[in-house]
């Protein structure tokens, strides 16, 4: 009978112990790719677009011609306007038999229209609810996000593996804003609402992510072009790799220079009354082509002409950062080269004083740009 | 069973106080010393390092005193039997309130990030089975559990949190000593109150294998402790900013969202973060639900202490199902806190001084 006992315990141990709540099989769930954010005719609702990859098409084999079911697109697009992301996730619920899931959620895309009107509430749920991806890119779009929504890529099958890969390609381009939704948030906590944001802009077949958003006070409020957001890049030592065309010397064509690392520095120069700041960034690269035959002399090892492409690389850099900060002084009047952030940091007593009304004293901060190009190879022409 | 004759050993007291004091607590720490002194937070965690170590001082010297005694024991000769007793009923609802406490924390964590539609309810009570299959074997058992746990929660919890290190900007931790004198003290008093799950030294006295070591015992899990603290303010400071630490509930399971394993390995480490968290709420609960019981039966002098678990079983669930929201479950654990400050401070220095006083001793000492 004991034994009887025993066996019954273990059993109701087994029944009632073993198991997942929360378990949900794998095909019942939608991966989302990519979420998309546009206005809506109502007041204070938003349209929201769901891009989802649909397992069995992408299992279809490449190029196997018009094997694929109806249509034989690899991904549907869901469309539903909505109060909020988890409105919409809720509304969908009626027209949907399957979960919405978002922890593979590759990149979020939010119009200028959206962006323009106010992002706090409309970007509250990622950061509220964990089940959103925090490593998922964030871009504001220009035009509609439905047109992003509806690029076909001609060279990838999946939009939102095609459209995460670009922002992973840090080392080819400094043109561009690399950041997750964690940083993003970071930026936005940390300075108060403003931040710079990828730009994405839809051309048909492909989509662009040079430039960036200017977000001030959790609102758009303009755009950086590829040059000005190299220039912030530089400046806030984030550069990793990319290309700088520069006029080759004696004008007899261009030189193009790739970068590979920069270390960037910042010092503070004079306090008062307006605070004057020291930047300096030291880049290291390669030439990867010149109009001039060889580079340096032979006989004598001289490095004269190496000299003074390092000091027109140099120059050219400087007039980009040095555009980029105009930019952001004059016309936006928002601090998003983190000088704010170096004064807090390194003169509290300082920031004290400023913190009040720095937006009206940053415009007039005056930087003194100083960079040092040091070219590490020249290929292997002489 | 002849080895089983309930002492604990040096290390098994090491890794049962530390455990105790590691719970999900750990998780809002960041948090917390961010609200109360921003970017000097990691300063607050050492300030409090020192005042947790006079503290520890405190029991410590009290277990020395009256070697091999109860709590109540040597309490009711210095105090007196009927101010023993109370304090003997405060401790027993303190500890069911820091269990109740530490269990519902761990349901909360779970909801947020792992099981959001399994109930609660479902959640205290598997976490509570499991706790008092092992505490009614004893505090040797318990003991023994921490210390085996102890590697395989320590270890992962650095290596995790050292994957986010290439993320890390320490210009955060910028400026230094900014804030006033006077926040600084407040902050880390509240910083203190981290440490809470010390007072079971008051019970664990007369189970210490070697009694005379007890100094270098609490110095030892006082410092790793701390260092653990340290580490995980540091961190998740340079990794997820000052200000946003302040943002997010708990902070420190944030940022395991943001990291990904070198090389793509592992992309998520929810799961592991999670199983780690379980680890630790289940030693913490063990020993707050153990010390409990221990309580009882010193107060009731029975001859076995394993019905007291029986009898603070329904206790404990019904004050851990208690709070309607996550805030009130907040505002209990505050409550817990300063509780376990007035019995693991308070009333151990009054009975040390008193007995200091009136020279009483223990028999062997």
């Amino acid at each position: 009978m004991k034994k009887y006992g025993k066996i019954l315990t273990i059993l109701t141990f087994l029944l009632v112990l073993v198991g997942c709540w929360d378990m949900v099989e794998i095909d019942r769930r939608l991966f989302v790719g990519i979420v998309g954010i546009d206005v809506s005719d109502e007041p204070n609702k938003y349209t929201f677009h769901f891009s989802i990859p649909i397992a069995r098409e992408i299992m279809g084999g490449e190029g196997g011609g018009g094997g694929g079911g109806v249509g034989g697109e690899s991904v549907s697009q869901i469309t539903t306007e909505a109060y909020s992301l988890i409105d919409a996730a809720r509304n969908l619920a009626l027209r949907i038999n399957r979960d919405m899931y978002f922890e593979h959620m590759r990149i979020v895309v939010i119009s200028e229209e959206v962006a323009k009107k106010g992002l706090k509430d409309v970007l509250n749920p990622f950061a509220r609810q964990t089940e959103f991806n925090r490593r998922s890119r964030i871009a504001i779009c220009d035009g509609k996000a439905e047109k992003v929504m509806q690029v076909k890529p001609w060279a990838e099958k999946l939009k939102a593996e095609y459209m995460e890969s670009l922002y992973a390609s840090r080392v080819m381009s400094g043109k561009f804003i690399q950041m997750d939704l964690g940083d993003f948030f970071h930026n936005l906590y940390t300075q108060n609402g403003s931040t710079l944001v990828s730009k994405i802009t839809p051309n048909g077949t492909e989509v662009n992510i040079g430039g960036a958003g200017v977000i001030k006070n959790f609102k758009f409020i303009g755009w950086l072009n590829e040059e000005e957001t190299q220039g912030i890049n530089f400046f806030l030592g984030k550069v990793r790799g990319g290309e700088i065309v520069a006029e080759d010397i004696g004008g007899t064509g261009t030189v193009t220079f790739t970068i590979l690392g920069e270390k960037a520095q910042l010092s503070l120069k004079t306090a008062e009354p307006i605070p004057e700041f020291d930047f300096k960034a030291y880049v290291t690269g390669d030439i990867a082509s010149t109009s001039h035959a060889v580079t340096y002399d032979h006989d004598k090892l001289g490095t004269k002409y190496i000299e003074e492409l390092e000091k027109v690389i140099s120059e050219e850099i400087k007039a980009q950062i040095l555009k980029g900060i105009k930019r952001l002084q004059e016309d936006y009047r928002v601090d998003l080269l983190k000088l704010n952030e170096h004064l807090k940091k390194y003169r509290p007593d300082l920031w004290k004083i400023y913190e009040e009304d720095w937006e009206d004293i940053f415009p007039q901060v005056s930087i003194e740009v100083d960079v040092k190009t040091s070219i590490k190879n020249v290929g292997i022409l002489r | 069973m002849l080895t089983n004759n309930d002492l604990i050993t040096v290390p098994q007291a090491v890794a049962l106080i530390i455990m105790t004091v590691l719970e999900v607590g750990l998780l809002s720490l960041p948090r917390e010393v961010a609200t109360y002194a921003e970017s000097d937070g990691w300063i607050l965690v050492i300030i409090a390092w020192l005042l947790a170590f006079i503290c520890s001082l405190v029991l410590s010297t009290l277990i020395r005193r009256f070697p091999g005694e109860t709590f109540i024991e040597y309490s009711q000769k210095v105090i007196g039997k009927f101010l023993a007793f109370a304090i003997g009923v405060i401790l027993i609802i303190h500890f069911v309130l820091a269990t109740a406490v530490v269990i519902r924390t761990f349901a909360e964590v779970t909801n947020a990030f792992m099981l959001p539609n399994t109930p609660r309810e479902f959640i205290i009570i598997a976490q509570m089975l499991l706790t008092i299959y092992l505490i009614r074997h004893g505090i040797e058992p318990t003991a023994r559990i921490a210390e085996i746990l102890f590697p395989l929660l320590l270890v992962p919890i650095f290596a995790m949190y050292m994957i986010a290190l290439p993320k890390a900007d320490f210009t955060e931790l910028l400026p230094v000593f900014n804030t006033p004198i006077k926040t600084m003290a407040v902050g880390s008093l509240y910083t203190m109150l981290n440490f809470f799950g010390l007072e079971i030294l008051l019970i664990l006295g007369p189970y210490l294998k070697r009694p005379d070591k007890i100094y270098w015992t609490m110095f030892v899990s006082v410092g790793v402790i701390a260092l653990i603290f340290l580490f995980i303010v540091i961190i998740t400071f340079s990794v997820l900013g000052v200000q946003p630490a302040k943002q997010f509930i708990w902070p420190g399971m944030t940022i395991i969202r943001m990291i990904t394993a070198p090389g793509r390995v592992f992309e998520r480490l929810d799961a592991l973060a999670m199983a780690l968290w379980t680890i630790a709420s289940f030693t913490a609960s063990n020993s707050m639900y153990l010390a409990g019981a221990l309580t009882c039966f010193h107060l009731t002098k029975a001859r076995e202490f394993k019905f007291f678990i029986t009898i603070l079983f329904p206790w404990i669930y019904f004050l851990a199902s208690l709070p309607p929201s996550i805030i009130a479950t907040e505002k209990l654990r505050h409550i817990v806190r300063w509780g376990s400050v007035s019995v693991g401070i308070a009333v151990p220095v009054i009975v040390l001084l008193l007995s200091i006083i009136m020279k009483k001793k223990g028999e062997t000492a």
